[in-house]
């Protein structure tokens, strides 16, 4: 799996509705402690996943970071 | 010749399957090894492990005791354990119960409850001990519909043994009760059995 970070809960609220759009499976989780400790949503979503998901993040504008490799 | 013997009798699920793998994984084995079940569901379990792994065994029961000799292969076994054992034990569970009483978390924003509620239920198939049961109410009960965003989470957690409870009152009154995916329609009755049994109740 991996995983979008955005810069703001707005972004990652947009993202979801994106994906869901999309019918691309996908999950709102919290972001893992081994990458921020601050709170934050961000989305998990399926490595096969990863260029239509960020195609159509860049479509809408949205800014985002993809994590991989990463612990919950 | 007397081969290693791991006497798995009176353990559950996992814990044969994680003798077994360790033995398998283990040079200081020897080139085989026996190992003794008393409990059939583990058995089994085993024996699709070894199965899918490849690995040479051979099953004689004896009484309501199996024996499996089982040969060690040179390749290491890797596959999760988890995946033949996908009942948590009593212990992984907590005595404590979730309560969803709608689609969103906390007051304020809908928008801000409806994402947050989704980051909550995506994240308690993470945290240990599992709640012992889910119970959703009112509008909480659009969680476990079919078109449910959360049903891979919820679906999970019932395969690790946690017990939804659907409030049936509230799937008829949104007229939804064909739709829901996942869990145990229950009543009242069920729910505020849960409820007062729990050790405590967490409220999202």
């Amino acid at each position: 799996m991996i995983l979008f970070l955005f810069e703001s809960t707005h972004a990652v609220i947009a993202a979801e509705k994106i994906c869901v759009g999309a019918q691309i499976p996908c999950a709102v989780i919290p972001v893992p402690r081994s990458i921020s400790s601050q709170c934050g949503l961000c989305i998990e979503a399926a490595v096969a996943d990863r260029e239509p998901v960020a195609a159509l993040l860049r479509e809408s504008g949205i800014i985002f970071t993809i994590h991989e490799g990463y612990v919950k | 010749m007397t081969i290693p013997t791991i006497d798995a009798r009176g353990q559950l699920c996992p814990k044969p399957l994680i003798l077994a793998k360790k033995a398998l994984n283990d040079p200081a084995t020897g080139p085989e090894f026996l190992l003794l079940i008393d409990n059939a569901t583990a058995k089994e379990n085993v024996e699709r492990f070894l199965a899918d792994n490849k690995v040479p065994f051979r099953t004689v029961q004896k009484g309501n005791e199996y024996h499996l000799t089982v040969s060690r292969i040179e390749k290491p076994v890797i596959a999760a354990t988890d995946e033949y054992c996908p009942v948590t034990p009593e212990a992984a569970r907590g005595a404590h119960i979730i309560c969803i009483t709608g689609e969103t978390m906390g007051r304020g924003d809908e928008v801000l409850g409806a994402v947050l509620m989704k980051g909550f239920v995506n994240t308690i198939k993470e945290i240990e001990p599992l709640p012992r049961r889910i119970v959703f109410y009112n509008g909480g009960v659009k969680l476990a519909l079919d078109d449910s965003p959360l049903l891979p989470a919820l679906r999970e957690l019932e395969t690790r043994g946690v017990e939804l409870l659907i409030c049936g009152t509230c799937a008829d009154f949104y007229k939804v009760k064909e739709r829901v995916a996942v869990g145990r329609i229950s009543n009242m009755y069920d729910i505020l059995g849960a409820l007062t049994g729990a050790s405590k109740v967490v409220c999202p």
